[in-house]
């Protein structure tokens, strides 16, 4: 490893830690780089082509459009609709509505593929709704940003539409392969209350539905669920792909509004964009400034280095999987997740590969890993959006969250090293994984 | 400074109308190549294009508004740690590298768009100097908004400064401390 490199990770952790905006911390250590490594200032153009092309992908046209759905959707009222349709089967048991932010989480995680856009929706409603019901505060900020977390693990999943992007594996085999473990963190964070539901006595919903207003409820829901449907029926069908996919989503919530619901306002629709432009450019920056020490590390030959590491080492992939997860989650307290997806995903996939394991399994594990990233402080971006939205103190909700983060790493090793939760699904709808 | 608050605001208007735009308009291309090729049989090329360069456009117009509104993803969680005084040695460092950042991409974000001109985008007409334009002029916007921003705060703390030392005279007058 040249000094240069050492100097380049240095200087990118050593900001971060000290608390340089990402973009800054990742575009300065690259362009140190090029002025310390001889010869490398030359190529200097590099720096901006590399940024571009980093970007340029059809594939990553989805994330803004996923993001634009999850906030039209917001918009449009059909959140209500998801927590409400959550309510008619969970409300009634003691800590029914903790149950009702898990469900409806894994619900809106079938809609959208992002965890903010999931707080940023779901944050306010359900955090008021166990306030109502006197939960503590810190715990319901708590929730909500951990379950959110299924958001981008259950399909259609940002983070896997990423991962396929860089390292030219089916976007369809990634989705199925995460629904199992998806629906596994939504039953581990279940089990947590439950067993927090008995221990502290949590109360029961005084919410009573009839028939009649279930009915109707699960009509209202109809829409939300209808999403999910041509969202992931055409990807998987191969009527259309993820990028596609996203597309159809906003015209579908745009026409369900236009027929349905009729909330969505046109000065309301142009600030979504705005939003969702604003959100895009965060996202695509760190990409665009991440692929220039991707390509740094592609020529200081790391994925090489590496290679014969692991082969001089004699090392098995079990031991290696396990330090991969620990250097992936020690990462994703100071790495966004999507910087890690384009420094990692592209080093460490063909590693697995050869060593035998298959790409849908080690991307989910690394979708899952970075994804628990989003609630581990101090860079947790899950934990910074709940405590925006909802006004609550980050070191309590840290603190309430650690179940939860102990329940996630938990699933994270188990997917790990069994593998056919990932694949037997992708295997069963005929993916070659 | 009013003046300099205004244009800071206008070009991040301006800039976030036109990304939001391509975000709606490239939901409506891939919409359409979708609806194109199962309907009507045809396969739409631009679509793919559009949406990936219009993306990009959107992304490095919109970058200039995260500057403009100090809506940069950092990891402010230790800066309660740290004291007063080194925090404002650690922003004088970081701005100096922000420019010196954004000032390289921007040229080097240029050249490498003049060295595109004459050559056509696969399916749209236009030049490929036009797609790689987005990178020097988006950085270039981020760099302006953040000169523009550490100016203002500079003349907002000197006028502040300024502002609390007339305060505390008047104060100490009153007291008839100070001639």
């Amino acid at each position: 490893m040249s000094s240069s490199l050492i100097i380049l990770i240095v200087m990118l952790f050593g900001m971060l830690l000290i608390g340089a905006p990402v973009i800054m911390a990742i575009g300065t250590s690259a362009l140190a780089y090029f002025f310390i490594s001889p010869g490398m200032v030359d190529s200097l153009m590099m720096y901006a082509h590399r940024m571009f092309t980093g970007m340029d992908s059809f594939i990553y046209v989805c994330i803004p459009l996923f993001m634009l759905s999850g906030e039209l959707m917001a918009r449009t009222g059909l959140m209500d609709k998801i927590v409400d349709f959550a309510r008619i089967f969970v409300g009634r048991l003691q800590g029914g509505v903790a149950y009702v932010a898990i469900l409806a989480n894994m619900m809106f995680g079938c809609v959208s593929g992002s965890g903010i856009a999931c707080i940023a929706a779901l944050g306010p409603i359900e955090v008021s709704m166990m306030e109502k019901e006197r939960y503590n505060k810190d715990f319901s900020a708590a929730l909500v940003a951990t379950s959110a977390l299924q958001g981008p693990i259950i399909p259609p999943s940002i983070p896997a539409v990423m991962f396929a992007g860089l390292t030219s594996v089916s976007v369809g085999a990634m989705f199925v392969g995460q629904i199992v473990p998806g629906v596994m963190l939504g039953v581990v964070h279940i089990m947590i209350v439950a067993f927090m539901a008995r221990k502290y006595n949590f109360p029961k919903s005084e919410v009573h539905f009839t028939v009649k207003e279930k009915l109707q409820i699960s009509l209202k829901a109809l829409g939300a669920i209808g999403m999910v449907v041509v969202v992931l029926g055409g990807i998987m069908s191969g009527i259309f792909t993820a990028t596609e996919a996203s597309g159809i989503a906003v015209i579908y919530v745009l026409v369900l509004d236009l027929a349905v619901t009729h909330r969505l306002k046109l000065s309301e629709l142009w600030e979504c964009l705005k939003v969702s432009a604003k959100g895009t450019a965060t996202v695509y920056l760190i990409i665009g400034f991440t692929s220039v020490i991707s390509w740094i590390l592609s020529v200081e030959n790391v994925p090489i280095m590496l290679s014969s590491f692991i082969q001089n080492t004699n090392m098995s992939p079990y031991l290696f999987l396990f330090l991969f997860n620990i250097f992936i989650l020690f990462n994703g307290m100071w790495i966004s997740d999507s910087a890690q997806q384009v420094l990692y995903a592209p080093i460490f996939t063909p590693l697995f590969v050869a060593m035998g394991c298959s790409p849908i399994h080690i991307g989910v594990v690394f979708v899952i890993n970075i994804m628990i990233g989003m609630i581990t402080p101090p860079f947790g971006m899950a934990l910074y959006t709940v405590c925006g939205v909802t006004g609550c103190d980050l070191k309590k909700v840290v603190k309430k969250s650690l179940p939860f983060t102990i329940g996630c790493i938990f699933i994270l090793f188990l997917v790990s090293y069994c593998p056919l939760l990932v694949l037997t699904l992708p295997r069963m709808m005929g993916y070659p994984v | 400074m009013n003046a300099i608050k205004r244009t800071q605001r206008g070009i991040a208007r301006v800039s976030l109308a036109i990304a939001a735009a391509f975000l709606g308009t490239v939901a409506l291309a891939i919409f359409l190549s979708v609806v194109c090729r199962h309907v009507l049989q045809i396969g739409i090329m631009w679509a793919e294009q559009y949406s990936r360069y219009g993306l990009i456009w959107g992304t490095m117009l919109a970058a200039n508004v995260l500057v403009y509104e100090k809506g940069l993803m950092r990891v402010d969680f230790l800066d309660n740690f740290w004291p007063k005084k080194l925090l404002q040695v650690r922003e004088t460092i970081y701005a100096g590298l922000f420019v010196i950042i954004l000032s390289v991409v921007t040229w080097q974000g240029w050249r490498q768009a003049v060295d595109y001109i004459g050559i056509q985008v696969m399916g749209l007409p236009i030049d490929k100097f036009w797609i790689y334009l987005s990178i020097p002029v988006g950085i270039a916007l981020m760099l302006l908004q953040y000169l523009a921003n550490l100016l203002v705060d500079f003349m907002e703390t000197g006028v502040r400064t300024r502002q609390e030392s007339s305060t505390a005279d008047f104060k100490e007058d009153q007291k008839g401390e100070r001639p």
